[in-house]
């Protein structure tokens, strides 16, 4: 028997895992609990469903089913960082960063333009992801915006995402090395 | 604030501490190895661990009986002899044949399954606090990985700006941070 182990299982605990990393590396009560744990732990096992599914769907070549599956993720109402806590807010961004990415790197399936994506990217980003700790999902998304910048030809601003997105994978690679082995 | 993080989440919390980005994870998804022959101890680890999930999931549990082990422990702690922690578990055909040669079972060698089992424990613990270490050493080399294509990006935005500081300066770093986590990730795996 095959045994497969889901992206999404695998992304949605990297995520939370990461978020406890962070707990114990950083000071406690930096990254913020959910209000609503249930909300969460529904949310994370709508993810895993649905990674599982559009992996699936990636495997068997149909890119443009995973890029309708994950627009209609990223379409549901998402819980804030309030009533999910920080690792919501990552969930989010890595949701969002899985869409972008597969856009971009398949443009001619359902295409968007540069401006529909950066406006995709500003959504997940939201206006909550600089409250929440750094993180490689965060920092991803936002190398993703930075991408989508240089494309438009505003470089100045590309450089400034790819700054944050460096800033971010520093200072997650700074707490690890931290924490030592 | 003390974080709570839900029950529900358990298992995918236990495969996530310290698996970093994504590209780790993913390249994690190693297939068994296709022969008993070519697999490592370590794979042969990881197929008993997957078998014996797999085997309680369907209710079947490989720990002692519950009985036996309150006895045992009991008798445990009014033993002298010290479990040897770092004995390898003993394979349940070596105790068949023991049983076989012996007639009647000695009182000292009842304790055996109870050491059975926390061998079998230390070893378990062993095997996480290999999983974890590598997991952790997949996050940095992924951050390195991450990190040295963000310096691709903003050098290559460099050569477009020469004249410019700032992109100069930010060129300059990101080299420095690629440099960084790059050896990070080599002193880890090495």
């Amino acid at each position: 028997m095959k045994k497969r182990i889901s992206w999404g299982t695998l992304a949605l605990g990297t995520v939370l895992g990461f978020a406890l990393t962070f707990v114990g590396l950083a000071d406690a009560g930096k990254l913020k609990a959910p209000k609503e744990p249930e909300v969460l732990v529904a949310l994370g096992q709508l993810l895993d469903a649905e990674h599982q599914r559009i992996d699936l769907l990636v495997e068997r070549g149909d890119i443009d089913g995973a890029i309708a599956a994950l627009e209609n993720l990223v379409g549901r109402q998402w819980p804030d960082r309030d009533r999910g806590g920080d690792a919501s807010v990552l969930l989010r961004h890595d949701a969002y960063g899985r869409l972008v990415r597969l856009r971009l790197d398949h443009p001619a399936v359902d295409p968007r333009d540069d401006g529909a994506l950066l406006e995709l990217v500003e959504e997940g980003l939201g206006t909550d992801f600089e409250l929440v700790d750094p993180n490689p999902f965060t920092a991803r998304l936002v190398g993703i915006k930075g991408e989508i910048l240089e494309r438009m030809g505003r470089d100045d601003d590309a450089l400034t995402a790819y700054e944050d997105a460096l800033d971010m994978n520093r200072d997650v690679l700074d707490e690890l090395m931290e924490e030592g082995p | 604030m003390n974080p709570s993080v839900p029950r529900g989440l358990a298992p995918a919390l236990a495969l996530a501490l310290g698996c970093g980005g994504l590209v780790g994870c993913k390249a994690k998804r190693t297939s068994a190895p296709k022969d008993f022959a070519d697999a490592g101890i370590d794979d042969l680890e990881r197929m008993l661990a997957a078998n014996e999930q797999q085997l309680a999931q369907v209710g079947v549990s490989l720990t002692p009986a519950p009985a036996q082990t309150e006895v045992d422990s009991s008798e445990t702690k009014t033993s002298s002899a010290p479990v040897e922690s770092d004995s390898p578990p003993p394979s349940y055909a070596d105790d068949e044949a023991e049983d076989a040669a012996a007639p009647e079972p000695e009182p000292e060698r009842e304790p055996r399954p109870e050491s059975m089992s926390e061998a079998r424990a230390t070893a378990r613990q062993r095997k996480d606090a290999r999983r974890v270490k590598a997991e952790r050493c997949s996050t940095i080399c992924d951050l390195a990985s991450s990190t040295c294509g963000l310096e691709q990006q903003i050098c290559r935005l460099a050569n477009d700006h020469q004249d410019e500081t700032r992109y100069r300066d930010s060129c300059e770093r990101a080299e420095l941070d690629c440099e960084v986590s790059a050896e990070a990730c080599r002193d880890c795996t090495e």
